[in-house]
């Protein structure tokens, strides 16, 4: 148990300090300072960096898994919605997992592989849900082929670098919940149909500006 | 050893099924729930086994007849044997099982049938 407790502190203190200094600028030395224990004794529970990285991101892993498992809880709009506020919760808890896209890219291969994975997934639900929306009346039927595939695409890189960019703007990660959830709206907006928009009016809006 | 992942194209199909629940699955019928009162007579039936021969194999067919009145009853086939001697003991295990009065005390009245021998 004890074992299980220091890995535990020792990933907990990787996190923080990859959010606060980005992946690249954090060294071993400093996840033991962190903790308080000696270097030797952290590499006996992760005998390098990438160790850590990598036990990070399975963690990292199980939780996209739980985030992606939530599609089509609600047959209505509201299940975007609530997906959203997930994927932001993620955001804001590891920020450095979007800081830091190309280092992963870079020196961890494996990481980016599998991160790829969910990459792939998460594109083609959101695509899912305008051929669900579509169905129900809510969304226009797409009047040219790969349209919706670009609007999908679209609203990933704005999940995906919503925190980047906040970093750069506004030099923080802002706590905005409701600006993030309504930039992501905004991309479906203008392909909603007059029930889709009555739809969301009357679920959406009201839990937008509640937040 | 490498996680299990879902091929892209299978994903796709699994996304499309959770999609069409929605149109496929509807709220049921109050008369959806009808078979509890049309077979309520069946709490009141006696149960026969009857051991067929069919196609090379025994098989075991239940019928339940209402023990007031024989004619009305329905039979059904339970599964298949290939053996005589297997089939029997498991009928017998089936009717116990079956049977709402397990001593086997509901049984159905030959003169209830009506029948006339002359």
């Amino acid at each position: 148990m004890a074992d299980l407790s220091t890995k535990q502190k020792i990933l907990n203190a990787s996190i923080q300090l990859f959010n606060e200094n980005g992946m690249a600028n954090v060294r071993l030395q400093q996840i033991a300072n962190e903790i308080g224990i000696s270097v030797g004794n952290l590499a006996y529970h992760y005998r390098n960096k990438e160790a850590i990285v990598e036990a990070i991101n399975e963690d990292l892993y199980e939780e996209s898994t739980t985030i992606l498992s939530s599609y089509r809880i609600f047959p209505n709009l509201i299940d975007f919605d609530h997906q959203l506020g997930k994927y932001y919760d993620f955001i804001q808890r590891y920020p450095f997992y979007f800081f830091d896209l190309i280092e992963i890219k870079r020196h961890y291969p494996e990481v980016h592989a599998k991160k790829q994975v969910h990459v792939a997934k998460m594109i083609q639900q959101i695509r899912k849900r305008f051929d669900f929306n579509v169905k129900r009346g809510l969304i226009q039927a797409e009047v040219r082929p790969e349209v919706y595939d670009g609007v999908a695409h679209t609203i990933w890189v704005l999940i995906t670098f919503w925190g980047p960019q906040s970093l750069l703007r506004e030099n923080q990660l802002q706590a905005s919940n409701c600006r993030f959830r309504k930039m992501v709206w905004n991309q479906m907006h203008p392909y909603f149909t007059p029930q889709g928009i009555t739809e969301y009016e009357q679920l959406i809006l009201p839990l937008l500006k509640k937040s | 050893m490498d996680d299990f992942n879902l091929g892209s194209g299978a994903y796709d199909e699994l996304l499309n099924l959770l999609n069409n629940q929605h149109f496929t699955e509807k709220p049921g019928a109050a008369t959806d729930l009808e078979f509890l009162s049309d077979d309520w007579w069946l709490r009141d039936t006696a149960v026969v086994e009857n051991i067929v021969k069919r196609q090379g194999m025994w098989e075991i067919q239940l019928v339940f007849a209402h023990y007031r009145q024989p004619y009305k009853l329905i039979k059904r086939v339970i599964e298949r044997y290939p053996s005589k001697d297997k089939a029997e003991l498991n009928a017998r295990y089936m009717k116990r099982l079956a049977a709402k009065d397990q001593r086997g005390t509901l049984k159905v009245n030959l003169d209830d049938f009506r029948l006339c021998a002359s």
